[in-house]
Formats: C-alpha cells, structure tokens, sequence
C-alpha cells in the first residue's frame, strides 16, 4: 500500500507539473521576467542614476560662513573639500538649497556656532558630517586653550585623546554586506515565487472542478497534498534559482547601481546555500499551500497569501538586526533562522549544529503544515457546493464576528489607547480599561444577545471559590517571575523597557488606593468581562471550550502590545480561563486577576524570592494545579 | 442628456456589484487596515528584541598599560577585560578577525598627551558594539572631567565653544522627505494590484458569469459601457489606494508619536491627500484602460491574469526611479508615462510639487487613458456576441 | 434480486447541515434503497431535494449524520479508498485538467488507479476508441467543446472499468448530440452489467434510462419503484403526473419539508 501511495505522489507530481508548466503565466512568471526584468530594469536604474547626477561625485558640497573668528574663517576658506563662500544669511542659503551647509558665528566669546544642514538632502547629510570633523577639532583645541590657561597647566595623564583603528578587511566587510543583501534575496524570491503554484492547485483547482474529481479517486488526502507540495517545491525552487541566477549575472557584469565594479561570488558558496535553501523553500511552500487550502476562491487566495508573505518581512527584517544571531532559539525561529543560516554560508562560518536545527525546525513545520493541509481536505466544507453552501451554516459566521471584534477592540487600543498613554499615562489606562474593554464588552453582550448568567457567567460563585482564586494568585504570581526569568536567557528585555515597565508601575502622581484600583481592580475587572466574559462565551460556541479557552489566552497575550509580554500573559489568561470555564463563573477569574496584579504592585519581592527557589517554583506549581483541579472538581455541571 | 444618465446608471450598478462581493470587502478595505498595523508592530518589537538581545552581548576588551581610572570606567559600564602589558598588534589582528576579541585599548603617550588606541573590527557586529561601548564610556568620562577642571577653575560649562547643529528642514519637510522615499513606489504597486482584479471582473468575469452578452444588448453605445465599467474600476482603486494610504499614515504617525519623534510630522495635509488621490485617480485611469484592453481577449479569468502580470512588474520600476534624490517631475519627466506619476506622488509627499509638469502628467494620462479606452471599445465592438459559442 | 446482486445498499441514511444559533438543515431525513448489479436506479426530484447529498455521501465526499451507506460491499465511513476505488462518479461539477490532454487526461487517471505499462496503455486505448475520442485525443481539454470534455468526463469515470457508476445529473447542461451519447453509455454500462445509480429531475430521462426509481423530495424518499409501478401506486398515467402526486400527497400530511 506504501508503494502505491507513493506512485500516487508520483503520478500526480508528473501530470500536475506538466498541467502548469503549460501555463502562459507559469513561462512568464518564472522565464521572462528574470531574464528580461533584472538586467534591463539594472540596467536603465544605472543609466538614469548616472544621467541625473554626472557630476555628483566630482563636485564639493558648497558652504556658506558668517564667522568673525579669523582662525575659523581662514579654516573653512582654505580648505580643500569646500567650496566656501562669505554670506549675510547663511541659514536662508541653505534653506534655499544655494549651499549644502551654512556656518554661523553667534558669538565670539565663549564661542558659539550653528551649523546649518538640510536632513532631507543627503549630499548635505555627507557635508555636515565632514564640516563637524573639523569643527570638533577646532572645538577641542579652544577648549585645551581655556582649560590649559591660568596658572594651572593640564597634567597629562588627565587629558586625553582618542584614535580609532579599524583592522577590519574591506573584502570581508564588503563580503558580509553582500552576504547579508544576498541571503534576503534568496529569501525574498522564494516567498515570492512560492505563492503562484500553491493559488492554482488548490484554490484554482477547486473552482475548475478539479478538486473534486481528485477527490473521487482512492487517493488519501495527505498523498493528495503530498504531489500537489512536491509541484509547488518543485516550481518555487527552481524559479529562485533562475530569479537568483539573473541577479548574479547582473551583479557580474557591474549592473548594480552604486557598485562599478563586476561582483563575483564563489560557486561553491551559491551551490551550499542553494542546499540551505531547500528545506525554507519546503517551509513556505506548505504554509502556503495550507493557506490556499483553505480559500474558497483564487482571489479570497491571493488575499490570503500576499498578506501572509508580507508578514513574512518581519522575522527576515529581524535577521538583519544587531544582536539576532544563530542560537538555540533563533534556530528554531523560521525564515530568520534560514536568512541568519544563508548569511553564515556565504561567510563560511558555519556551525553545523546550527544548521542541523535550523533544518530540523523546518522540517517539523512543514511536515506540520502538510498535516494540517490534508486535514483540511477531509473537511466537508472543502468542497462545497452552492447548493451545500445554502444548508450549511456558518458557524463560521460565530467565529468571523468575535475575532473581527477583537482584533477591532485590539487595534483600537494599539492606536488610541497606546497614543494616549504616551502622552497621559493615567487617562490613557483608564480608557483603555473602561473605553476599550468594558464598554465595548457591555455593547457587544447586549447587540448579540449574552445572557449574563448563562453565557457571561456572572452568577456569584460562593465565598470559598472566591477565596481560593485569591489564594492561587500567589503561586501564579511565582510561577509567572520563574517563567520570565527562563524568558530572560533567551529574549532579554531592553533596559529602556525595563525601566518603562517600573515607571507604569511606579505611577508616581496616584497615592496607594488609586494605584490599587488604576492598576489591579480596573483591569481584573474590564479585561476579565472582556475576554473570559464575553470573548470566551462566544468563541466556546463555535469552537469548544478547550479551543476558546485557548484563543481568548492569545488575544489576551496579544492585548499587551509587546513580544516580552505575550508568552507569560498568555499563560496567565489560560489559568484565568479554565477558572472562568470549570468554575462556571467569572468572578473568581475577576478576583484572581486583582489580586494577582496588586502582588505585583505592592508586593513584588515575595513572589519573586519564592521564584528564585526551585523547590518554591516546584511548590508553587502543585499548588496551581491541585486549585484548577479543585475548581474542575468542585465547579457544579 | 439621457446618454450621460445611462452612463451614470451604468456605473452605478458597476460599483454596486462590484462592493457587494464579500471578497472584495474583506481583501480591500479589511486588509489593509489590519495589515499594516501589525507590519509595524513586528518590526518594532524585532526592534525591541534586538535591543535587548544587544545590551546583553558582554564585549570582551584587551588593555595595555591602563591607567586605573580607566579600568574602573570600562568595568562598571560592563566590559569583561583582560588585561597584557606588551600588545602585539598582529596577535590583537588576528583574534579580532578570529572573533575571540572585541577590542583592544592601548594607551600610549604622543606629545604629552595620552592617546587611547581602540582597534577593533568593524565587519564584526560584536566588535563594532564594543567599539561604541568603550568610546561612549571614555566620552563620558572625558565630559565628566571637563566639567570638574571647569569648576576647579571658576568656569562654568556654558564658558566652553559649543557648535548648535540646526536642520533647516521643518518637521514638515521631513517627514514628507521619509514618506517619499518608499511611499511612491508603494502607491503605485497598490494602485496597480488595486485596478487588475476589477478589471478583469468587469471584463473576463461578466463573460464567465454570462452576463457580459447581457451588458452588450443593452441600447447603450459600446463605447459608454467600456466607459463605465472604467470608472467603476477607477472607484474600486481609489477606494483601495486611499484606505492602503489611510492605514500607512495612521500606522506610521502611531509609531512617530509613541516613540515621541518630533522631528517627523508625517501627517499629510487635506490637500495633499487630494492631489495624492488625483494622481492615484489618473494612474488608475490609464491601468484601468489597459488592463480592460488586455482582458477583453482573454476568454477566462486566470488567462486575464497571466496577460496583466506583466504590468505589476512594470509598476515597479517606476518607484525604484523616484529614489533618486535628483530625479523629480520637471517638463522633461513629465512626459514619461508611469515615471511621472511616481514623481508626482514624491513631488506632493515632499512638498516639492510644481504646477505645470503636474499637470502635463495629468493631461498625458488622460489622454492615453481616453486612446486605449477607445481602443477597448472598438475591440469590444468588433467581437462576435457568438465568440463563447464559437468556442464550443 | 437476491442480497449479493446488491451493489449500492443505504439504510436510514440522514444528513444534517449545521446553521447558526445551534440550529440544523437536514438535508436527509432517513431515507433507505439499494441498487443491484445490471440495474439503473434514479433518484427523482426537484432542486434541493436531496439527491445530490446522497450520491456525494456515497461518493465519500461527505459523511453522513447516521445511518449505513454500502457500496459494493465496503462501508463508505470505514473504508472511503475502498468505496472510492469500486466506484465511478460523474457530476457537473467535476472538472477535467484544462492544459492536459484528453489522451494525458485518461493516463493520469489510470495511474492512480494503480495501471501502469502495457495495461494502462491497452486500457486508455480502449476507452478513447469505445467513446469514439481518437480525433480530438491530443487535443487539450480547454480547447474541448462540452461534448467532447463529456466523453472525456466519461472516459475518466470508466477507465477502472468500475462495477458502480454514480451519475449526478449527468446530461444536465448537454445539447442534444451529448446528451444523447451520454444516455447511450448509461445503456451501454447496464448491459455490461455496472451498477448504475443516476439522479436526474428529467421526467423523460428517467422514464427512458431506470429500471427503477426513488421520488425524493426535501429529504425524504416519497416512493420507490419501477416507473410501471410508480404510476400504478399513484394512479397516474404518466411519470410526472405521479411525481407531482406523491409531492403533494406528502404536503397534503403536512409532514414538515
């Protein structure tokens, strides 16, 4: 049965290849466009480029001086890499665009100068820089003068310059340049090119019938998927490596602008990264056929797709960034651990470790991916048909309406909310709490019908859950400190959030009671109804509590507006959600939430000295747990 | 008269049709409201990541001969340091290049002034951090004592020269000089996915969907029908490119303002966003005829799509031309079709729009727009109603 | 008819659709045939009364709410590659690959099947000059007029040469020429001893083709029988006329639809 499976994916490798290879676009896609696009589009940048500056290069930037200084003004007349010139206003001239810098004397004694630049003008930039070379000089040596004079000359050892020597390689500097440029080209034309074959078999399939025609044959669904990924692989591959090989070929012939100079890259180096390219290019070939799966038509595909790969930019933008490099957790990170891996292959600095996790994380999320995509085509509304289509329901239209809310509510809070608490911490938080999250959550209950006993659970619990709620915030509390301190190893806060972070909660303009209700009553409150309220009824609806216990801990991470955040936050609101959820009501969510959060106000040591115990974090778990399991117990059915 | 209200009529139900479609909804008004802000906020947490991940790198420094004053300095800024009383440059070369040095400070004496040597490696992340890390520490510790030798001398520090670094550009001009260096290209790329999709639908799509014989029996000229699904098409643009221009801003001022960047204003004025609009509106006006041109040979949809694909690349090229700092839209680009609506774009973003060429480029688009419409309708006109059947 | 000549066997079949609010469209109310060897059954009814449902869950392409659906022995829950490699289906919605062939088209068809080498080539061979395709056999299927993608469409259902043809209203949408050549191959099918379960809502398609017939109508099987002894039950004397009769019977009980 193996074997057949197997000549399955085979058979439908062939004869699906062949059915796009005939495709007008196909050619087009992956022939014309890099053998035509890149050397002529190269090409005609260059020209235009040299046309509009000719003399760029050969001109220097022209300064206007009003100075009374002698010395200074003799300094800047005379210099060789000006073209200085006296003027009454040299800050109108710059403005102007007459010169690229303007010098002023405001005073002579003590010296004072403006220096005058245009920031939207980088030829200015580039002046100002150099004319504060020689300004700081100058700077320094007045201020030698005045420190020197009187009768107490410097000592030495006191005073003292700096030189920089740079010992860097220009070839390898260069080199790591062009490495870094490369390895997110490779990356960009994969996800470029991997969208097009994944549209037309899935989505484009099933609106010319084809879906279903497969789908009457003895094939299973993951050996369907299987052929159609091995066809997607096959094109996305290929097609970067001809995307790439015309970008090579024009950086061979000095096409590139701003580099006169034919760049050639070794062979070897290509062909090693090609390899490393393999298993990204299995990664995104299975997100996105998992994507395309799921849309009903090739248009709802395209808008899926572009989207997804857009997003995409940013664990590839985060490659680039001082700091991210090929460790244990970056290895696991996709796209940037394949853009950080690529880097390192054209370096030659790699670590096969590394690599081998690198390659070990794709696989398991494509495989995952695949899995997922043959699940997908077992569902019945795969297939529907217009006629099925009016019968069904949507219990998707449950499912659309809370995440448009939520991700509405959120969005608003990012833009609004976060806006205001810049400028006004407290009334930007009390608005986010009640504006943003309460009001809403009332609207929202009241517009679709929540019932506040059946469905937003308020009925009152009792007195002993709400104690225990309150009890269980303290292990939560440690629990959360041990996490963040795990968190720390691999994803270091910045010192500047950090010190953010202590300034909310600090909140130096309100007394003890306004801290206590600004900080813990408000949010256990508002974010509680919000999210184990009215988001958890909705979604348990549609989705089963388990999976809306699971969303509603996401959104509630997400609702953080911050990376550092999102993991532990989130784990917090899923304690809070199975509280909500087994215990049946809100409230001892509520109480937990308030407590927990006052701990962290006003008593952050004592979680924190239990956290950095094992056997207190090991303590502090049992206790988590055996409180959940007295709430699943305990909570009436 | 009446031929201007079938028109009107016509396009009415154009657009009707076209915004009750639910993919069309969700795709162009849902998507770039939400796509954009969570583009910036990924960035700017992988900034923050960074962030963090970079103040924990150590930076490991060798010395030579260091005066305790900088020892102390350098190890309570954080530098791990090792310390050698004879410094072999070589050796200092090759573990910086190995990667098992940061930098190395050698302190040395030259005209009796003391001179610290950092050497480092720039092609090194590590290195150069170590770098800004020691001079940043020496910096202050040189200020530091400026400031004592000032008072010790009955100087206060508003004695010393200072030199006032002003940019004459207001927060304006900036802020529209950082908008016009990729918005153009991004407008034009929106503008041009925005048109491909409704005018194959008006075209292609009524010929799948068997209404295209529909339209075509109606007692309107060829030429008013064309012309209104055009307009139709110009709409759906507009609508896309203004909500993708909307979410842009909205998402840039957002991350200007939370991260209190004053010298960005990039708040586009009303009349900019009308001028945007209208250069938008041209560019869709053109697109929109060519690609209706092109689609109405084509006898299904994904074969319109094939046969457009080649004018979203094209659209690209014209952005990448606006980066050039001395590029702009002057009587001679004006005349270039694509080019010149991408500088008009810059042009308005950076507030260094001129009248004329602007409206040469109106004008042109215009015009073309009007010959390949007419083109389209004789195209239309001389197509069999039986093509379909024909086929069969 | 005894029980091993008994290809297609439904019992209680239902089928529910879920819609919002905890609400449910059944679609199938427990409806109950079979279908034996040699034999053209046809699901009669009207639009939306079920009968596409039914062949689909047949076909696998959908899992029934409760009850048992057999097709040539193999449950269609428990064993769906098994069902689906007895059987052949053809609706309108299944579509052929534009760009392939019709020649390439049957090829491929055959591979999943598991044919290969001489057999496969025997067996595309045979199919393309039984439904008379030689001329327009290299032709790819975009540029096939629908009655030549409709031999294809056939050629494709028949390449396993399956004992069990599930046909969804299969000369919806012919002209005349195809449809006719379609009936033909229904005809053709039953002689050679297939199992033939059609639906139609064509009075005379079904008066010409079935042995026997089943009346669905929102759901439920109204009637069953050969059209002799539909018309007899109802007291009609033509098909229609008892189709309409059993509807309206059924109305008449006020037997919610």
């Amino acid at each position: 049965m193996r074997d057949a499976a197997w000549g399955q994916v085979w058979t439908l490798f062939r004869y699906e290849f062949r059915s796009l290879g005939r495709d007008r676009k196909t050619l087009l896609f992956f022939f014309l466009v890099p053998v035509l696009l890149y050397p002529s589009g190269f090409a005609l940048l260059r020209w235009a480029t040299h046309q509009v500056e000719p003399s760029r290069d050969k001109a220097f930037p022209k300064i206007a001086i009003q100075l009374q200084d002698p010395q200074l003004r003799e300094l800047f007349l005379s210099h060789e890499r000006f073209e200085t010139k006296e003027s009454e206003n040299p800050e109108e001239q710059t403005r102007s665009r007459q010169v690229h810098l303007g010098l002023k004397q405001k005073q002579a004694e003590p010296l004072q100068l403006i220096l005058y630049f245009d920031a939207s003008r980088p030829s200015s930039l580039q002046a100002q820089e150099t004319a504060m070379r020689i300004l700081d000089t100058y700077r320094w040596s007045r201020v030698c003068d005045l420190l020197d004079g009187g009768d107490r000359p410097l000592h030495s050892e006191e005073w003292f310059h700096l030189k920089l020597y740079d010992v860097a390689h220009p070839d390898k500097t260069s080199r790591r340049v062009m490495a870094e440029w490369i390895s997110l080209a490779m990356v960009v034309l994969v996800l470029a090119t991997a969208g097009f074959a994944s549209l037309d078999l899935f989505p484009g399939q099933k609106e010319r019938g084809v879906s279903e025609t497969l789908l009457v044959h003895p094939i299973a669904p993951l050996t369907l998927v299987l052929g159609k990924w091995t066809v997607c692989l096959t094109f996305s591959y290929f097609g970067t490596a001809l995307n790439l090989a015309s970008l090579l070929v024009c950086a061979s012939l000095g096409l590139f602008p701003g580099r006169s100079e034919p760049l050639l890259l070794p062979a070897s180096r290509i062909a090693w990264s090609f390899l490393l390219l393999l298993p990204f290019c299995a990664l995104v070939n299975s997100l996105l056929v998992w994507a395309a799966s799921r849309a009903k038509t090739y248009r709802a595909g395209q808008g899926i797709i572009l989207p997804a790969c857009l997003l995409m930019m940013v664990p590839l933008y985060a490659a680039r960034l001082p700091g991210v490099s090929l460790n244990t957790l970056f290895c696991l990170i996709p796209v940037t651990n394949v853009a950080l891996t690529l880097k390192a292959a054209f370096l030659r600095e790699i670590h096969w470790l590394s690599v081998g996790l690198t390659l070990l994380s794709n696989a398991v999320f494509a495989f995952l991916f695949l899995y997922a995509t043959s699940k997908t085509l077992s569902l019945e509304p795969f297939l529907q048909t217009p006629e099925e289509k009016h019968f069904s329901g949507p219990d998707r239209s449950y499912t659309e309406r809370t995440f448009f809310f939520a991700g509405g509510i959120l969005l608003l809070h990012y833009f609004v909310g976060s806006w205001i608490q810049s400028r006004h911490l407290i009334l930007g938080l009390s608005l986010t709490f009640y504006g943003f999250f309460l009001l809403p959550g009332v609207l929202y209950a009241k517009r679709f019908g929540l019932q506040s006993r059946r469905d937003l659970q308020l009925g009152w619990p009792g007195w002993i859950h709400l104690a225990l709620a309150v009890g269980l915030s303290f292990p939560l509390a440690c629990l959360v400190h041990g996490f963040l301190r795990l968190q720390n190893l691999f994803l270091p806060m910045p010192g500047e959030l950090e010190e953010a972070f202590r300034n909310l909660i600090e909140l130096k303009d309100l007394g003890a009671y306004g801290k206590f209700f600004l900080l813990a009553v408000s949010p256990g409150l508002c974010e509680e109804f919000f999210f184990r309220g009215v988001l958890l009824s909705d979604l348990r609806s549609a989705k089963g509590p388990w999976r809306a216990v699971g969303w509603t801990a996401l959104l509630f991470g997400a609702g953080h507006l911050s990376v550092f955040r999102l993991l532990p936050t989130a784990a917090v609101g899923l304690y809070l959600g199975m509280i909500a959820w087994k215990g049946h009501s809100l409230w001892p969510a509520v109480a937990c939430h308030i407590s927990f959060n006052a701990l962290l106000l006003f008593f952050p040591e004592w979680p924190s000295a239990a956290a950095s115990e094992a056997s207190g974090l090991v303590l502090c778990f049992l206790a988590s747990v055996l409180g959940l399991v007295w709430f699943w117990r305990r909570g009436p059915d | 008269m009446s031929r201007l209200l079938d028109l009107l009529h016509l396009f009415r139900v154009e657009v009707q049709s076209q915004y009750r479609d639910r993919q069309a909804l969700l795709y162009g008004v849902l998507l770039p409201v939400t796509l954009y802000p969570l583009l910036l906020f990924g960035l700017m947490q992988a900034t923050s990541i960074s962030a963090g991940l970079t103040e924990r790198i150590p930076s490991r420094v060798l010395l030579s001969h260091p005066p305790s004053w900088m020892k102390d300095a350098l190890s309570s800024a954080g530098l791990h340091l090792e310390t050698r009383l004879d410094l072999d440059n070589a050796g200092i070369r090759q573990r910086l290049h190995e990667g098992s040095l940061d930098a190395a400070v050698r302190v040395s004496s030259e005209e009796e002034k003391t001179v610290l040597q950092i050497t480092y490696d720039s092609s090194q992340e590590r290195s150069l951090e170590a770098e800004y890390r020691i001079v940043s520490c020496m910096e202050s510790v040189r200020a530091n004592r400026i400031i004592r030798w000032l008072r010790e001398r009955g100087f206060r520090p508003e004695d010393l020269p200072s030199i006032e670094e002003v940019s004459v550009t207001s927060s304006r001009q900036m802020g529209g000089f950082a908008l016009s260096l990729f918005l153009p290209g991004f407008l034009l790329v929106v503008a041009t996915m925005a048109v491909s999709h409704p005018a194959i639908d008006v075209t292609v799509g009524e010929r799948e969907r068997n209404t295209w014989e529909t339209t075509l029996l109606l007692p309107v000229p060829r030429a008013w029908i064309v012309a209104s699904k055009l307009f139709a098409v110009v709409i759906m643009a507009l609508g896309a490119v203004a909500l993708n221009l909307a979410s842009m801003s909205l998402s840039i001022q957002h991350l200007v303002s939370v991260l209190q960047v004053d010298a960005l204003d990039v708040t586009p004025s009303p009349s900019q966003v009308l001028l945007l609009l209208l250069a938008a509106g041209t560019y869709a006006l053109l697109m929109g005829s060519v690609m209706i041109l092109i689609s109405t040979r084509a006898s299904h949809f994904s074969e319109a799509q094939s046969l457009v694909a080649p004018l979203y690349l094209v659209s690209i090229l014209p952005g990448f031309l606006s980066t050039i700092s001395t590029l702009h839209l002057d009587r001679t680009t004006a005349w270039i079709p694509l080019l010149n609506v991408s500088l008009a774009f810059k042009g308005i973003l950076s507030h260094s729009l001129r009248g004329t060429p602007f409206l040469i480029h109106l004008l042109l688009s215009s015009l073309l727009a009007c010959f390949f419409t007419a083109w389209a309708s004789r195209a239309v006109r001389r197509q069999p109603l039986q093509e379909g059947a024909a086929r069969e | 008819m005894n029980d091993q000549e008994i290809l297609i066997q439904v019992s209680s079949l239902k089928k529910t659709f879920p819609r919002e609010a905890g609400n449910h469209v059944e679609a199938l109310k427990g409806i109950t045939f079979s279908c034996a060897k040699g034999e053209i059954y046809g699901l009669l009814g009207p639009n939306g009364a079920g009968k596409t449902t039914a062949l689909r869950i047949l076909a696998t392409l959908l899992r029934p709410s409760s009850g048992k659906a057999v097709v040539n022995g193999f449950d269609v829950m428990k064993s769906p590659v098994s069902v689906r490699r007895s059987l052949g289906f053809l609706s309108g919605t299944t579509g052929l690959y534009p760009r392939l062939t019709a020649r390439e088209t049957l090829e491929f068809f055959a591979r999943l099947f598991g044919m290969k080498g001489k057999e496969l080539t025997r067996r595309v061979q045979e199919v393309i000059h039984g439904l008379e395709m030689e001329s327009f056999s290299h032709v790819p299927c975009e540029k096939l007029s629908t009655g030549m993608k409709q031999r294809v469409s056939i050629g494709r259902t028949l390449i396993h040469d399956p004992d069990v043809l599930i046909l969804d209203e299969p000369t919806t949408g012919l002209d005349v020429l195809a449809a006719a050549g379609t009936r033909d191959f229904i005809q053709s099918a039953k002689a050679r001893g297939k199992c033939v379960l059609m639906s139609t809502h064509i009075m005379s398609e079904a008066e010409t083709l079935c042995d026997r017939l089943g009346i669905l109508h929102e759901g439920q099987l109204l009637s069953e029988g050969s059209v002799e002894e539909l018309k007899e039950k109802t007291g009609e004397k033509n098909l229609e006329d008892a189709f309409l009769r059993c509807i309206r019977r059924q109305a008449g009980k006020g037997i919610p639809g």
